[in-house]
């Protein structure tokens, strides 16, 4: 198996992970028992942080011992066991691309086509976003730079323009009484966070940036959504609260200049987000599955894998039954929890293991 | 070539997508009920939507151009909600209601005092209604001021728009946002407050806005009249240019305040008062100077007349809000931290006006 195929920036990385998580946390943070004032929300922000770093803490740890080999090197012993997890992994990975495109259907339904028909554009939307993913992790390492760009230029637009309307004592509100449901929100926020997984699987330029730079990704992904949660509740107050998607009702408030409404620009940056979260995912899918051994290098494989992946997002589209089966299968977070901290956990100990009876074997000889 | 393959698949569904067929359910224009501005009524049990829709109907003949094509049509649906309301209108007309056009929610007076939160329920969680839409009370009720005929080419919606921008351009009229409404409306430590449009039987100016609505909770508490308006946006530092005609003058003396800055303080000796600071920048507009010329003395006199009008409009407005009504319009228990000046006492206002008048 050769990692080098798979090399990609740290900074790129991040880039990626931070494109492909912001907008999860951003619409996500309210559980739905109460409404999310600004103080809640920048708690579960902040909670967000060391409990992500903690849960990553394995991948770490494994990435840091052995590279970008973690999983490879059990196949040297247990071929099966290495071919399981990287089928194991890949079929993650589909799952949270699926997810990422179904953010992207539930935005459209909400604010781009109202009760009018998109799913041919969708289709297109997941074709495209495999057809990049089957060129290798380049395509999305280049995009994510300037869309991480944008997504700055966006919320430096947006903050100027409904800062006159920003009122400080919309913000005095005492933070929720309940410290339990706000750490239950922190930890699932924090487990929805997948992304660190692909760490399992894109080698680095620089090895050294590669492992401290997810505590940094996150802590950039928590004060930002953070800091956004301060404006939106200084601007739009009590009303903010009634709403579900708090950053798109910021947006529709929102007025610079002659431009009245801001919503568009924010439509354009999730388009784009939702994209690379896809790309992202389908790549990271590629990746585990021709570290699998799938035939993906041969033309024939790439076609049954677009016609596959085709098929289940028409089945996604059509299928009601399919639609609700996701919705309420995406809230079952211990899919992230298994593929994140316990397998690395295991594949950790496993590699302590071999060193530990390495060092047995040299002692004895 | 990937790229040029998939070129012209894109436009071919993004085109298509403009259709409408099986195939590809895509939405024409002439589906949507375009909405211009909604009207709120109680009518018993239940709610009166009046809906101003865009006509979007294309002209039956070549001589009906879009001038003399009906702009806007008005309908009336009565149900037990709001969104029964709307399901009605959709099934009546064969039309999808589509509000992200809208310009004006007029809540009738009646739908007012009973409470307004589970009308405004069903635009909250409409996800096509915008977070700007202006808010405004009607003083009898809204289907009145919907169903005006508008003669002008932009029609009703159009007219009441510019009606409330240019009023409160003038000082003489609070613009509330549906937003700024609803925030105001869930707080706990304000009330919500919005124009109140009236419909007259004057020919020349059939639609005008009558003052200020204020709510207690969700109902409809009191109205402020134009003067105490203007002394309000004083009090929220939110005056545009306006223009004040000082009384008792002769000749008459107006005089355009060009910037008004407001400024709360808890009073510092204790007492259930709040100090207020008010920097006004002032011109004179009109004061016949050609017979009486304005020099410096006059000047000074003019500038106390102005600052003591100030002085008891914004008073005598005050207390009404904060002991007439207890309404914290100006949200200073929150803002100063000054909950124990809200007790069983009634509230003064001392304010410190300094004017320059040029």
């Amino acid at each position: 198996m050769n990692a080098k195929e798979f090399r990609i920036r740290p900074f790129a990385f991040y880039s990626l992970l931070f494109i492909s998580r912001i907008f999860g946390l951003l619409t996500f943070p309210n559980d739905g028992t109460a409404a999310l004032s600004a103080f809640n929300g920048n708690l579960i922000a902040l909670t967000y942080i060391p409990l992500t770093v903690l849960l990553s803490l394995p991948i770490l740890l494994l990435r840091k011992k052995t590279g970008c080999s973690g999983v490879y090197r059990i196949g040297e012993t247990h071929p099966a066991a290495a071919k399981a997890i990287f089928v194991g992994y890949a079929c993650f990975f589909l799952w949270q691309a699926a997810l990422g495109a179904m953010m992207l259907d539930g935005f459209s339904g909400v604010a781009m086509f109202q009760r009018a028909g998109h799913p041919w554009l969708m289709l297109l939307f997941f074709s495209l976003a495999l057809v990049s993913a089957l060129t290798g992790p380049e395509t999305a390492a280049r995009a994510a730079p300037p869309v991480l760009l944008f997504f700055f230029i966006t919320a430096g637009v947006l903050s100027a323009a409904t800062l006159p309307l920003f009122a400080p004592e919309n913000l005095q509100k005492l933070p929720d009484v309940n410290v339990l449901r706000l750490f239950r929100n922190g930890l699932s926020a924090a487990l929805r966070t997948a992304e660190p997984a692909a760490l399992l699987f894109y080698a680095s330029n620089r090895q050294k940036g590669a492992q401290g730079g997810l505590p940094l990704t996150v802590t950039a992904i928590g004060g930002t959504v953070s800091l956004l949660f301060t404006l939106i509740s200084g601007v739009t107050g009590a009303y903010g609260e009634t709403q579900r998607f708090q950053f798109y009702t910021l947006t529709t408030v929102a007025e610079l200049g002659t431009v009245e409404r801001m919503d568009d620009l924010l439509s354009a940056l999730w388009v784009f987000c939702a994209m690379l979260k896809t790309v992202f995912y389908l790549t990271s899918a590629v990746c585990s599955m021709k570290k699998a051994g799938l035939p993906l290098r041969s033309g024939g494989g790439k076609l049954v894998l677009l016609a596959a992946v085709w098929g289940f997002y028409l089945l996604l589209i059509k299928a009601e039954t399919i639609r609700r089966f996701m919705t309420d299968a995406a809230g079952n977070l211990a899919q992230v929890f298994v593929f994140v901290t316990l397998l690395p956990s295991a594949l950790l100990c496993a590699e302590y293991k071999r060193e530990r009876k390495g060092k047995k074997k040299s002692e004895a000889i | 070539m990937i790229s040029l393959t998939l070129l012209p698949v894109f436009f071919l569904v993004l085109f298509c997508g403009c259709g409408r067929n099986d195939l590809l359910p895509g939405m024409e224009l002439s589906r949507r009920l375009l909405i211009e501005a909604i009207g709120l009524d109680a009518d018993g049990n239940g709610v009166t939507l009046s809906l101003l829709t865009m006509n979007t109907k294309p002209a039956q003949s070549g001589s009906e151009t879009a001038q003399n094509a009906q702009n806007s049509r008005f309908l009336q649906f009565t149900a037990r909600t709001v969104g029964q309301a709307a399901t009605l209108a959709e099934q009546t007309t064969g039309q999808v209601p589509f509000f992200a056009h809208t310009r004006l929610l007029v809540i009738g007076r009646t739908a007012a005092e009973r409470g307004v939160s589970a009308y405004l329920d069903f635009f909250l969680r409409n996800r096509t209604v915008r977070s700007m839409l202006p808010v405004c009370v009607a003083a009898e009720n809204a289907a009145s001021i919907l169903s005006y005929e508008c003669a002008s080419a932009g029609g009703t919606a159009q007219l009441l728009e510019k009606i409330l921008s240019a009023s409160h351009a003038c000082g003489k009229c609070v613009l509330t946002p549906l937003f700024l409404f609803v925030g105001r409306l869930l707080s706990e430590d304000t009330e919500a407050f919005c124009p109140l449009l009236e419909r007259t039987d004057k020919h020349e100016d059939p639609l005008s806005v009558n003052g200020t609505a204020i709510f207690r909770g969700e109902r409809l508490q009191s109205v402020l009249t134009e003067e105490e308006t203007t002394a309000l946006l004083l009090l929220l530092n939110d005056l545009p240019e306006t223009l004040i005609t000082l009384d008792g003058q002769t000749p008459p003396v107006a005089c355009r305040i060009r910037e008004a800055k407001t400024r709360f303080q808890k009073a510092a000796d204790g007492a259930p008062a709040f100090d207020c600071a008010m920097h006004i920048k002032a011109e004179i507009t009109e004061a016949d100077g050609a017979r009486y010329p304005v020099d410096r003395q006059k000047k000074e006199q003019l500038a106390e007349a102005l600052r003591q009008k100030l002085a008891e409009t914004t008073a005598s407005c005050f207390e009404k809000l904060y002991n007439g009504e207890r309404a914290d319009l100006c949200r200073l228990r929150r803002k100063l931290r000054a909950d124990a000046v809200f007790g069983d006492e009634s509230i003064r206002l001392r304010p410190r006006i300094s004017v320059t008048l040029d």
